[in-house]
């Protein structure tokens, strides 16, 4: 029988449920989860129960387990740094680490160091880096990137008890009041909603200029909208969540002659992947949907590593790079509205 | 005296100046500004005050804020929206594109709009607004690329409480109908459209379409602020 990669979960929340163990269970004939770590041992035990998996003690634990070739580190923000970098310290062969990488740009240029001394190749989920269809766009990324004079980021969702339960299939999911409208949020909606296609947004970017965010508001029921100019490109960041029924994650892009828009499906949701629509000269082209989707697309490029082959991930000094952006973008959005609060 | 009862002016220049001497050639006539530009606000406000004093009137056939599909968009869209984005795609220039972005914003009903940050670039600018709609405050966004890419149009989204809308207009080269789908518990509705540009609209109805002073006065607030942001 062929080898199957050992995989070791951390943090037994929503993430790990609903997405990672998902897409290793359609992966079973490549990875085998070999076990589950979560602070809270009965959420440890419950999940590893579910899957045929062992539930490790202790996060120190895990990293001794020899089965567990990679981590997959769903554990709130705060702890990734350092179990990133704790797992590349422990000789793992590959980390995929859920976004947002860290919490500041020191966390994440440490864990750069690592990822360098150690060689363990690292992967942020930010899924949409490995949707087939943006994947299936490169060549018109690249001519737009050289010319990008507008980017529209529009992500509306509605987190309401309907929508997460149904995506996340996790029954009592809990929705809550939306988020406040004080200006801090900007900084958590930044580095949680926004984040996912930053990444993608800095390929459009020119390289090397700075980014200057002119203007950031928030609106009810909760949503933000915020301007960025980067050389002559501008960034036109906004999110809506609203108690409606339908979702719209669009991520559009325009020079003087192409234009490309992305249709994703919700976070959570194993619906295939985005479409893709490009422009040019009069003529559409449509790319996907693709069956599978950017979670599976992280799996694949983690499988394609360990057997050696060129899996074309992004490297460290991007991953870095995109965090960097989103926390300047965060950063100077909620300048701007805690002034604006203040006046 | 003539026996032109309507004049047709292309608005493309000093349009103003031009429709004061048609009004003033004779009583009841009808001028008519076809896609009227940014002309000298001044020379709007005279234009306004010189058919007020006479017994001519005015009507102006706009492209987007024209189209035939805007009332009905207007009636269907939802009391708590409180944020909408203008985008306009365009081959032309920026401040005509944003001059239309204005001229919708009024058509959908939204008044005391008050810039409160402008980004403008060679090719693309995005502006914020704060504005009124029916007395409740909204945050206001217009996204303007001029990009070969897209066939010029204009979207807009309004993003409300429980609901979504999104209209399409499209340029005058096509009498495409605009797209206007709205999106509610109850489920998504495309709006009836007709095959129709702004201008065959205004003409079949240019009997009772004519525009009010204060429409032509706004129209000059309007061309003024577009002037005051100096876009490409
Ligand atoms: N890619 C996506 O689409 C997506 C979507 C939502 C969230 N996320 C990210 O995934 C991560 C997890 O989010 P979630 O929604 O599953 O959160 P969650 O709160 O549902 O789960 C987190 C789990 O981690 C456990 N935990 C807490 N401290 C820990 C520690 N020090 N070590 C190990 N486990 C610990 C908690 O007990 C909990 O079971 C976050 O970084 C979040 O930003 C990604």
């Amino acid at each position: 029988m062929a080898h199957k990669i050992g995989v070791g979960i951390v943090g037994a929340g929503v993430v790990s449920q609903s997405i990672h163990l998902p897409v290793l269970a359609r992966r079973c004939d490549d990875f085998a989860v070999a076990a589950i770590w979560d602070v809270d041992p009965v959420a440890s035990a419950l999940l590893a129960e579910r899957c045929g998996a062992g539930s490790s003690l202790s996060f120190e634990d895990l990293l001794n387990d020899p089965q567990v070739e990679v981590l997959a580190i769903c554990s709130p923000v705060r702890f990734h740094a350092d179990q990133v970098v704790r797992g590349m310290l422990a000789g793992k062969r590959a980390i995929l680490c859920e976004k947002p990488l860290a919490t500041t740009v020191e966390e994440a240029r440490r864990i750069s160091e690592v990822a360098k001394a150690t060689g363990v190749p690292l992967l942020v989920g930010a899924m949409h880096v490995f949707d087939p269809a943006w994947i299936a766009l490169r060549d018109q990324v690249d001519l737009l990137a050289a010319g990008a004079i507008s980017i529209r980021s529009n992500i509306v969702l509605p987190p309401n008890a309907r929508f997460e339960q149904w995506a996340s299939e996790l029954d009592g999911r809990a929705t809550g009041p939306g988020p406040s409208l004080q200006p801090e949020t900007i900084r958590s909606a930044v580095l949680q909603v926004a984040i996912h296609d930053l990444p993608l947004i800095r390929a459009f970017l020119p390289k090397g200029r700075q980014i200057k965010v002119i203007a950031a508001s928030l609106h009810e029921p909760f949503g933000y909208s915020i301007s960025v100019a980067c050389g002559e490109c501008v960034l036109d960041l906004s999110a809506h969540f609203y108690s409606g029924w339908q979702p719209r994650w669009e991520l559009e892009v325009a020079s003087a002659a192409v234009a490309v828009h992305i249709e994703f499906p919700p976070s959570f949701v194993h619906a295939g992947s985005s479409v893709a629509t490009s422009w040019s000269g009069g003529r559409a082209t449509v790319l996907g949907p693709f069956e599978a989707n950017g979670y599976e697309g992280e799996w694949n490029a983690i499988h394609t590593l360990l057997r050696g082959e060129n899996a074309d991930i992004p490297p460290v000094e991007d991953i870095v790079g995109d965090f960097q952006l989103a926390l300047d973008i965060a950063e100077q959005a909620l300048t701007i509205l805690v002034r604006e609060y203040e006046q | 005296m003539d026996k032109v009862d309507v004049w047709l002016i292309d608005g493309s220049g000093a349009w103003a100046n031009a429709a004061m001497g048609c009004a003033g050639r004779g009583s009841g006539k009808i001028v008519v500004v076809v896609d009227p530009g940014m002309d000298d606000p001044d020379s709007i406000r005279q234009l306004t005050a010189v058919i007020e004093k006479g017994s001519s009137r005015i009507a102006m056939i706009e492209t987007f804020p024209g189209n035939p599909a805007l009332p009905g968009f207007l009636r269907n869209l939802a009391d708590s929206v409180s944020y909408m984005h203008f985008q306009a795609w365009t081959t032309g220039n920026q401040g005509n594109a944003v001059l239309s972005q204005l001229r919708l914003a009024r058509a959908l009903g939204l008044e005391d709009i008050s810039l409160r940050d402008i980004c403008a670039l060679p090719d693309s600018c995005l502006l914020s607004f704060q504005a009124l709609r029916s007395g409740c405050r909204l945050s206001l966004r217009f996204l303007v690329t001029a990009s070969s890419a897209l066939p010029a149009r204009h979207v807009i989204r309004g993003y409300a409480a429980d609901a979504l809308a999104i209209l399409t207009v499209y340029d005058r080269n096509t009498a495409r109908p605009a797209e206007a789908l709205l999106t509610d518990a109850s489920g998504q509705h495309l709006l009836p459209a007709i095959y129709e540009t702004a201008h065959r609209f205004m003409l079949r109805n240019l009997g009772n379409q004519t525009a009010s002073l204060t429409e032509l006065t706004a129209f000059a607030d309007d061309v003024e602020l577009t002037r005051s942001l100096g876009l490409n």
